[in-house]
């Protein structure tokens, strides 16, 4: 290092540009591998097989305006268009949401522990969902199933406690407090979940087959419910994706550089949290999803979130495809529960992952 | 965005009038009163825990203070976040440098105030930001990852970000703070240059008294909360002054630069000229 005796006088040379850093191209190509790869096993590999080729132009021939022979019989067609294909957007669709809404918690919280259940989300849809069937809610048929309206209003209903609780009062709290009133308020809706659940224990394979998360779905409804949810709280996020990088440097350096911090995170939590709920109450728990696919994102490319969010999205939802065609698969015609799926292959690889890279913090 | 513009030459820079801050019962400053010109450098100097970081954040908005604090012709603690960036651009004793993070986007950090909460940089900012590590000799390194950078380049990373914040006011808090003699010069011959050519107003907290009297134009001596001494280096720094309040045995040399504050071992106290040490 040369030490400025005299330091050079300011723009003698040209001044140069820096570039910040961007989300690369190979990134987003990689990811795009990633989804269509998961889509196109998820529409093919089932116990009726369907070649790739046809089970594409089937879902062509879908398109307005698009008229492809795709070659199939009735059932076959019936099989891609109207059971495989809205299960496996689901699951893009939830496994987007809980990927980009863990690494939106793990930005605003400045936590790498945080998930998208860190406020409470978990539990309190828990308990809802518990309520609802126990109260024999679940049973009722109807237009809206009344079992993902209970699931929803709990983890709404929970976050919001957390949020009372942790911020506020008059003085400025720190994040650290809503994270420890979000443990409070979980440990708290757990306990009422299980004294419910002990006290109607015949209902109690229904409530743990919930909690444990599945991709069911009919028609295409469940797709109808979340898409909305993916698509706005994905815009908000990402396009807070810079403010999200300033926050790195903390609560007090942030707010000298002009960044109104309150702010940004109260909106990053409401937008995470309702994308949550929803993502819950539509597939019940499906854990892991949110806390191991931004990692590995921030493990393998970087610790901007103009590139862990979209990667998180795209990825997560890839993941969770995926991990839906081993649950469904491995012990056909049997289902195994998606979340035993996403923590068994998910925490191994993780593992590995941390092991062979250097962890860089939040 | 009402920001007063910081047209009256005449107005000084930062005014501060009687101001307290108090936490539960301690009383962290204690009717503190100072004014500082547009592009002076002050020092605030004073044993550990006197104040000087209080006092600084207090000047910077990030503490409630009683009492008259004016940066720039506004209470720097009622401005929202965005304005008060306007005004003051602060370099923490000890800035956050998260692992990984690049030169370049940490430089770009500094830029926050003008872009909008949903969006990104534009090329004024990359322009800006790559003018300003020019301008504190790291340009090129925009790549580097900041967890290799050397203490000396730490600081004027951060030193950068503040620049490209473009404010008329940098707070620096403890800017040569662990950095070796040859790093302590590098860095405050810089903040000097930039004082000099860019006009800017520079309030910094200093632990080493005679790199404070070399560099500042003018000190505010902080003692248990008070200023009992405020003005040129020479009026504050003198051995009784610096005797009584940091309880030390110096001894002051005269150097071009201005006077030298030497500590001195116990029992070689009194006798400061040798013919007076023959005598006694």
């Amino acid at each position: 290092m040369v030490r400025p005796a005299t330091p050079a006088p300011p723009s003698a040379a040209p001044p140069t540009s820096v570039a910040p850093s961007r989300l690369a191209a190979r990134w987003v190509a990689l990811g795009f591998a990633a989804v269509i790869a998961a889509v196109l096993a998820g529409l093919t590999i089932g116990p009726a097989g369907v070649p790739a080729g046809r089970a594409l132009a089937e879902v062509a021939d879908h398109i307005p305006f698009v008229d492809v022979d795709s070659g199939l019989s009735r059932s076959q067609a019936a099989i891609v268009w109207d059971v495989r294909l809205p299960r496996v957007v689901l699951g893009l669709l939830v496994g987007a949401m809980l990927g980009l809404a863990g690494g939106a918690y793990q930005g605003v919280f400045r936590n790498p522990l945080a998930d998208p259940y860190l406020l409470g989300v978990a539990a309190g849809a828990g308990l809802g969902a518990t309520l609802a069937i126990v109260s024999g809610l679940s049973d009722v048929s109807g237009p809206l199933d009344p079992l993902p309206l209970a699931a929803f209003a709990g983890a709404l209903s929970a976050v919001a406690l957390t949020y009372l609780v942790g911020a506020g009062g008059e003085e400025r709290r720190s994040p650290a407090t809503l994270i420890l009133a979000g443990v409070a308020i979980a440990a708290l809706l757990t306990a009422v979940q299980t004294f419910v659940q002990q006290r109607h224990a015949d209902t109690i394979r229904q409530v743990y087959a919930w909690i444990l998360g599945r991709l069911t779905t009919v028609g295409w409804s469940e797709v109808g419910v979340m898409l909305p949810y993916v698509v706005v709280v994905s815009v908000v996020v990402l396009l807070l994706r810079r403010s999200l990088d300033v926050l790195a440097v903390g609560d007090e350096e942030a707010t000298s550089l002009g960044l109104p911090v309150d702010r940004i995170r109260t909106i990053v939590v409401v937008a995470a949290s309702l994308g949550t709920a929803a993502a819950v109450a539509t597939s019940g728990l499906i854990g892991f999803v949110g806390l191991v696919v931004p990692h590995t994102v921030r493990l393998l490319g970087g610790r901007s979130y103009r590139t862990i969010l979209p990667m998180s999205i795209l990825l997560g939802g890839a993941f969770l495809v995926g991990a839906d065609l081993l649950a469904r698969t491995v012990i056909s015609p049997a289902e195994v529960p998606i979340g035993v799926i996403t923590a068994f292959f998910g925490a191994p690889f993780f593992v590995v992952l941390l092991r062979t890279r250097r962890a860089g913090p939040v | 965005m009402s920001v007063p513009a910081l047209t009256d030459a005449a107005s000084p820079a930062i005014a501060v009038a009687g101001v307290y801050v108090n936490i539960g019962k301690a009383c962290l400053l204690h009717d503190v009163t100072f004014e500082v010109a547009r592009g002076d450098w002050l020092s605030i100097i004073g044993p550990n825990g006197a104040g000087k970081t209080t006092l600084l954040r207090a000047l910077a908005g990030g503490r409630r203070s009683e009492g008259s604090v004016i940066v720039g012709g506004a209470d720097p603690a009622r401005l929202r976040p965005r304005d008060r960036a306007a005004l003051v651009a602060v370099v923490a004793q000890e800035p956050m440098l998260p692992d990984r993070m690049r030169v370049a986007d940490y430089v770009l950090l500094g830029r926050t105030r003008f872009v909008p909460m949903f969006g990104v940089e534009s090329t004024t900012d990359l322009d800006v930001a790559g003018e300003m590590l020019q301008l504190v000799d790291l340009a090129g390194m925009g790549n580097r990852p900041l967890e290799t950078l050397s203490g000396g380049e730490r600081r004027r990373v951060a030193i950068a970000r503040a620049l490209a914040q473009d404010t008329p006011m940098l707070l620096l808090d403890e800017p040569t703070t662990s950095l070796d003699v040859g790093h302590q010069q590098e860095v405050l011959d810089l903040v000097d240059h930039l004082c000099r050519t860019q006009g800017l107003t520079v309030i910094s907290t200093m632990n080493d008294l005679t790199l404070a009297g070399h560099y500042s134009h003018r000190l505010l001596l902080l003692h248990r909360g008070r200023a009992v001494a405020e003005g040129d280096v020479a009026d504050v720094l003198t051995a009784d002054i610096v005797a009584s309040v940091y309880g030390a045995r110096v001894r002051l040399i005269d150097t071009p630069d201005g006077p030298a504050v030497v500590p001195t071992r116990r029992g070689h106290l009194a006798p400061v000229d040798p013919a007076e040490q023959e005598g006694s």
